[in-house]
């Protein structure tokens, strides 16, 4: 039963995929049409693309959990868990969740808008809900990936080692979009922007390495959200656009794509060369040199490539930095290539510190945790 | 950006509002060759959509289209795509759009309006701010924590089962060991949730919190009378001058509403002052315009009390008048001080939210249609009040817009004549103020002309439905 595994990707692998990818999409062009269209409704392709995902997920999830659940001779059943009598893989059970948790945010978001305007932050109380949402299914999809090729062997453990670093770099993707607000270019010489990319990179991707168990892992990671945003700033302006809100404070022709990637790929590859000779060690000490070695070198790497991105010599097709959304202001530092001073550098940057400290060492730990499922 | 976002919203944004429980927009005037009323109304919140109505006396327009902009300097320039508004079935002279405010602040809606006569084009101010916070109803909240329980359930138990089995490789049964941990692990799962949606709750009345204080709040005046002195605290503010004057102040004796003063004080060493006029004691609602620089309008209300005065005259544009009572019949006529009347030729049921033309006759003592002049620049002033003060609007024959925040929007469309569409030399017997009452209610409405160079002022008593 299980040893057809081995032989033929499942399909509920390629689903988890096309949800990730499709709920990704959706997020990266909602977030440009907001910055270059302004209204939408919510029957945008975006919105249809995030829901699309959803939708595949908990779809999936729910064939899953009911075959399994129904049929004692179903592939999966020997490799499921008990959930209020259903039976079904962790991840079915966790995009489910996810899926619904969607749903439920659109009412609330919905009223919100009523009670509050339109939320025009990423991160408000309803998106968050929403976002709780997504975090389910796309965890949910990598976890039934996961446990698929944790049972699997030879090329198509190969295989599959390669498919979770998608949608692990897709996943690290989500997460330093759901931080954009922290880490805008003019914020770069601010200590909370790097607490904030503290926070979630190391996490995000020593658990997706660490969970494939491939070398040069967390390179990979990384340089999946790299490539994903880099490719981002070249296609979006090559689709027209015009600004359809109001006040209009920058003349919109087409797309404005989200700022260049951070250069997180520079301390990845650290972790890859530097995290190899620590295998030995317990995670903790792991976390202790791995964490602060990553905040060094993303600063070291970070600040100057800033400095450069806010020059002009940046304002070109490849670094996109002259792209502004329609709604900033002439006067805003972003556009005027200037940077926030920061009062509180010394303790933000204390705090950066602890928070890659805890980021990466809880990412040793969901990645090891990882590792063990199998079902 | 976020910390710029706050700053530009604290700089352009006030929690204070033109008029009083009167959010809505009403103009009259011409498109070019196009008559035509428009009424924005306002949304309660911000970001919110705003209806926008234009009614027009042309049958010979094609499209009518609307786009928002700032009033004033960087978003001023560069319109968005414009919304086309959509014809009437009922009424092919009535267009209707739905229009984004995507800020709070000094905003203006350009209205272009194509016909067989060419393009017109019109601009009309518009000060946004948030009206009110939404309370959830309890069906919606008793649905909406419902839902958050079961997900909540949900999770700790999936979590629960992954701990007991998910590591179990396949056909193995979870022993002592992992049913231990399960427990283990559903108390701190549920005390996570739990702790998650502490911190929800408390950052959602953060937000909740931050938002009320930009929802409008009235500008308390801080009157203070000393004899025949009426003295209002300094404004640290840059003002446009509304028909030559920074402020409008009206005094209207309550509960009679039989007392009405238009004044202007002044600002002396920061402080406005003013000279009152000859007052019967009793106690007086202040209503207060200005129209801050980047010309959003707003008003400050306050109550004095007043004990018998008597001051010497008024000069200038300031005007005083001493009436009847409010009664609670309706009224159609209203007595001139020095002969004559003022007819309104009302409709027989005012309605409330219905945009209309608040229409005026000024007759001389002999019934003969009387020569009005202008009074500050215009045909004439009206303010509107319910009777418990919870509506104020100060109204001028182009609408309920601050003349100084239209002419801005005028100038910013190459419209030089802020009084465009009201000839001000032959002024006939008519004067017309557009309006809508905002709720049902009891209404005095005080209508103010000049003739024979002197100020009057009518009143009419108004039940709105």
């Amino acid at each position: 039963m299980l040893a057809t595994v081995s032989a033929r990707i499942p399909w509920y692998v390629w689903t988890s995929v096309a949800s990730v990818s499709c709920i990704l999409s959706g997020v990266y062009w909602d977030i440009s049409w907001h910055m270059s269209i302004g209204r939408d409704s919510f029957w945008t392709p975006a919105h249809i693309a995030i829901q699309l995902g959803g939708i595949i997920a908990g779809v999936a999830g729910s064939a899953l959990i009911v075959s399994t659940t129904l049929h004692r001779d179903a592939p999966l059943r020997a490799a499921s868990i008990s959930v209020w009598g259903f039976r079904g893989p962790f991840g079915a059970f966790l995009a489910v969740w996810g899926g619904a948790t969607m749903v439920v945010s659109a009412p609330f978001d919905n009223w919100w808008h009523n009670a509050y305007g339109l939320d025009v932050k990423i991160l408000s109380p309803p998106h968050t809900v929403l976002t709780l949402g997504i975090l389910g299914v796309a965890i949910g999809s990598i976890l039934l990936v996961l446990a698929t090729m944790n049972r699997a062997s030879g090329d198509m453990r190969r295989r599959l080692e390669w498919l979770i670093l998608l949608v692990g770099g897709e996943m690290l993707v989500l997460a330093m979009i759901s931080i954009i607000e922290h880490t805008f270019r003019s914020n770069l010489h601010r200590g909370d922007a790097y607490r904030a990319l503290s926070i979630v990179a190391p996490l995000f991707i020593v658990a997706a390495a660490r969970a494939s168990g491939r070398r040069w892992a967390a390179t990979i990671v990384a340089a999946t959200y790299t490539l994903f945003m880099a490719a981002m700033v070249w296609l979006f302006p090559l689709f027209p656009a015009e600004a359809k809100l109001g006040p209009v404070y920058q003349p919109i022709t087409h797309y404005i794509p989200l700022e260049f990637p951070m250069l997180i790929v520079v301390p990845a590859i650290a972790l890859d060369l530097v995290g190899e000779r620590l295998e030995a060690r317990p995670r903790w000490q792991r976390a202790l040199l791995l964490g602060p070695l990553f905040l060094v070198l993303l600063v070291a790497a970070e600040w100057p490539f800033a400095s450069f991105l806010s020059s002009p010599a940046s304002r070109n097709w490849f670094f996109g930095t002259h792209y502004f959304a329609y709604f900033m202001h002439p006067e805003w530092h972003e556009t005027r290539g200037e940077f926030f001073d920061d009062p509180t550098r010394t303790s933000a940057f204390v705090q950066a510190l602890v928070a890659a400290i805890f980021s990466t060492g809880i990412g040793l730990l969901i990645g090891d945790a990882m590792r063990k499922v199998r079902r | 950006m976020k910390h710029l976002l706050v700053l530009f919203v604290l700089l352009l944004a006030r929690p204070a509002m033109a008029h009083v429980g009167s959010p809505n927009v009403f103009y009259e005037g011409d498109a070019g060759p196009y008559h035509v009323f428009v009424t924005v109304r306002s949304p309660d919140v911000i970001p919110g959509i705003a209806t926008i109505e234009i009614r027009t006396t042309a049958d010979d327009i094609k499209t009518v289209s609307v786009v928002p902009l700032r009033l004033t300097g960087p978003g001023s320039e560069l319109p968005p795509a414009p919304d086309r508004a959509a014809r009437s079935s009922a009424d092919p002279k009535f267009f209707t759009a739905r229009l984004w405010l995507m800020e709070f602040g000094s905003l203006q809606v350009r209205v272009t309006i194509e016909g067989a006569r060419g393009i017109g084009k019109l601009a009309i101010p518009v000060p946004a701010s948030a009206q009110r916070t939404l309370t959830m109803t309890r069906p919606l909240g008793a649905l909406l924590f419902g839902l958050m329980f079961v997900l909540a359930l949900a999770l700790v138990s999936i979590l629960a089962g992954a701990v007991r089995e998910a590591a179990l490789e396949p056909g193995m049964q979870p022993a002592a060991r992992e049913r231990r941990r399960t427990r283990i692990a559903a108390v701190l799962v549920g005390a996570a949730v739990i702790g998650l949606l502490a911190f929800g709750n408390l950052w959602w009345n953060a937000e909740a919190a931050t938002y009320a204080k930009w929802v409008q709040r009235p500008w308390s005046l801080g009157a203070r009378v000393d004899g025949c002195r009426l003295t209002l605290p300094k404004i640290d503010i840059g003002l446009l001058p509304d028909h030559g004057h920074d402020m409008h102040l009206f005094l209207v004796r309550v509960p009679a509403l039989d007392r009405l003063a238009h004044l202007h004080p002044t600002r002396e060493v920061g402080d406005f002052t003013q000279q009152l006029p000859s007052l019967p004691a009793g106690r007086y609602a202040l209503f207060a315009d200005i129209v801050l620089d980047n010309g959003f309008p707003v008003t400050g209300t306050d109550e004095i009390q007043i004990n018998d005065l008597t001051c010497p005259p008024l000069t200038g544009d300031d005007a005083a008048w001493a009436g009847a009572p409010r009664a609670d019949r309706d009224a159609t006529v209203s007595e001139l001080a020095s002969g004559g009347r003022v007819r309104w030729d009302r409709p027989p049921a005012l309605r409330a939210g219905v945009a209309l033309p608040l229409r005026f006759h000024v007759e001389n003592a002999d019934g003969s249609p009387a020569h009005l002049e202008t009074y500050m620049g215009m045909a004439g002033h009206a303010a509107v009040m319910r009777i418990d003060r919870t509506v104020f609007a100060h109204l001028h024959p182009s609408g309920s817009v601050a003349m100084p925040a239209l002419d801005l929007a005028e100038r910013s469309i190459g419209v030089t004549n802020p009084h465009a569409g009201h000839e001000m030399h032959h002024l006939p017997p008519d004067v017309v103020f557009p309006y809508g009452f905002p709720k049902p209610g009891a209404y005095r409405v005080f209508v103010q002309i000049k003739r024979d160079g002197k100020v009057e002022t009518a009143a009419f008593d108004a039940h709105v439905d």
